[in-house]
């Protein structure tokens, strides 16, 4: 697992972490139910506060990436498709750039979301495995 | 020196000895009392018996065994200095088992009662030594060989000014939890059976094996760092001023370390928890701190990327 953050970046460092783990586990250089460092050592390792790593892992935490258990640390989910779920976010997070270079709105671009949404049919045997 | 010309090193002495022992054996067989004195004690009387033919498939058993194991260390070792501690462990060891067991077949030779039978305390001074003066010649002669420095540095990760980089990976031994696993049940068995006491070593070893099995490398702008996932301490660190490059290496626990664990090598130490794939790193000095541990390039690649930024700074 590669940290590299920068303070110079726009992006907040928090958020910087949260894409160093999303992205190992999108291209499987994190694979299922290993264990990340804690955030005290990597908040040490990196020479940042350890809340900003908190809020990192947080954030992979609620977009269902990684679990996190008092006592057993972080680790990255063993539910299947983790790789493509972090694929996703990714691909998310590629979408509202454009959308903000293109000067589009937050309401604008929830719109299109919504609009792409209601027009693609919701297969029938992924519901059974929704998460 | 060829790999042949280094297993012979270890394996000619094993096999002299073993022919040596089965010779001498064979040649006084009918002047062997039935049971043969196999123990001595601190006063050279003798304190352990085993029959003729057990004695002679155990010791001969014994010898050739550790003769192959030995050869096949040698075969496999790809470190230099590696491959001259073994031989010369190797040859050295032939001389301290291959002495006393034919020395164990002369004096019983003639008696009528084995526990007659007398090895006096100073032949363990004359195989103690006879075991060094072939084991420093074996080390003589397998020679320092070509320097481990074969493997070119991994390039360097460019990194960016004022940018913060850390990678961290847990490794976890199968081999050490074996042993964890089987120290815990061996103390538990002789704690239940045997004297209480006698089961805490191997308890404390397993309790050891158990906190070491499972470790956490770090690379950072600290340098390299090995510690155990469970406590916080013992920890191993070599800062990054000590560090002057990294690299990728493939290790074998057995033939280029000799075992599992924190491993002291001529000029190269190391965590070596299984074999494999390795992070190397070369420190001011010439010597090599060696860590097994999965994508190991990444973390070489970072490492030299830190050491170039360091020295960058500095200079």
């Amino acid at each position: 697992m590669l940290f590299r953050v920068s303070p110079r970046s726009p992006v907040p460092l928090g958020e910087q972490i949260a894409a160093c783990v999303r992205g190992a586990i999108a291209d499987g250089a994190a694979l299922p139910g290993e264990r990340l460092p804690a955030a005290r050592e990597v908040a040490e390792s990196l020479g940042v506060n350890v809340h900003t790593v908190l809020r990192g892992y947080q954030r992979l935490r609620d977009e269902g990436l990684i679990e996190l258990r008092r006592g057993r640390g972080a680790v990255v989910t063993a539910a299947p498709g983790a790789a493509k779920r972090a694929r996703l976010a990714e691909g998310v997070r590629a979408l509202v750039a454009d959308a903000r270079e293109l000067g589009l709105t937050d309401e604008e671009f929830l719109a299109l979301l919504r609009g792409a949404l209601a027009v693609t049919e919701r297969p029938a045997d992924a519901r059974g495995a929704e998460l | 020196m060829s790999t042949a010309r280094r297993v012979a090193v270890v394996a000619v002495p094993f096999g002299l000895a073993a022919v040596a022992y089965g010779a001498v054996f064979l040649a006084n067989q009918d002047r062997l009392p039935e049971r043969l004195a196999t123990h001595f004690g601190s006063g050279g009387e003798a304190d352990g018996y085993l029959s003729r033919a057990t004695a002679l498939w155990f010791g001969g058993g014994m010898l050739l065994g550790l003769g192959l194991l030995f050869s096949l260390m040698l075969l496999r070792a790809k470190d230099a200095s590696g491959q001259r501690l073994t031989a010369a462990v190797g040859a050295g060891m032939a001389v301290t088992l291959g002495y006393p067991l034919v020395m164990t077949v002369l004096i019983n030779t003639d008696v009528s009662d084995p526990a007659a039978a007398r090895l006096p305390m100073w032949h363990v001074a004359v195989l103690l030594l006879a075991g060094l003066a072939v084991g420093g010649l074996a080390w003589w002669v397998v020679g320092p060989g070509a320097s481990n420095a074969a493997e070119p540095p991994v390039p360097a990760l460019a990194l960016a000014e004022g940018e913060s980089a850390s990678w961290s990976r847990t490794m976890v031994s199968r081999v050490v939890l074996v042993a964890a696993g089987a120290g815990a049940l061996g103390g538990m068995l002789v704690v239940l059976f045997g004297p209480p006491w006698a089961g805490l070593v191997p308890l404390v070893v397993a309790l050891f094996c158990a906190v070491s099995a499972s470790v956490r490398v770090t690379v950072d702008r600290h340098g390299l760092a090995v510690g155990s996932t469970l406590l916080p301490r013992p920890r191993l660190a070599v800062p990054l001023d000590r560090i002057v490059s990294a690299t990728s290496v493939e290790v074998n626990a057995a033939a280029d370390f000799g075992g599992w664990g924190y491993r002291i090598r001529p000029g190269r130490r190391g965590v070596v928890l299984r074999s494999g794939e390795a992070l190397s790193a070369r420190l001011t000095g010439g010597r090599e701190f060696v860590v097994t541990v999965d994508d190991s390039t990444t973390a070489a690649a970072l490492l030299n990327g830190l050491r170039d930024r360091h020295e960058g700074t500095r200079g």
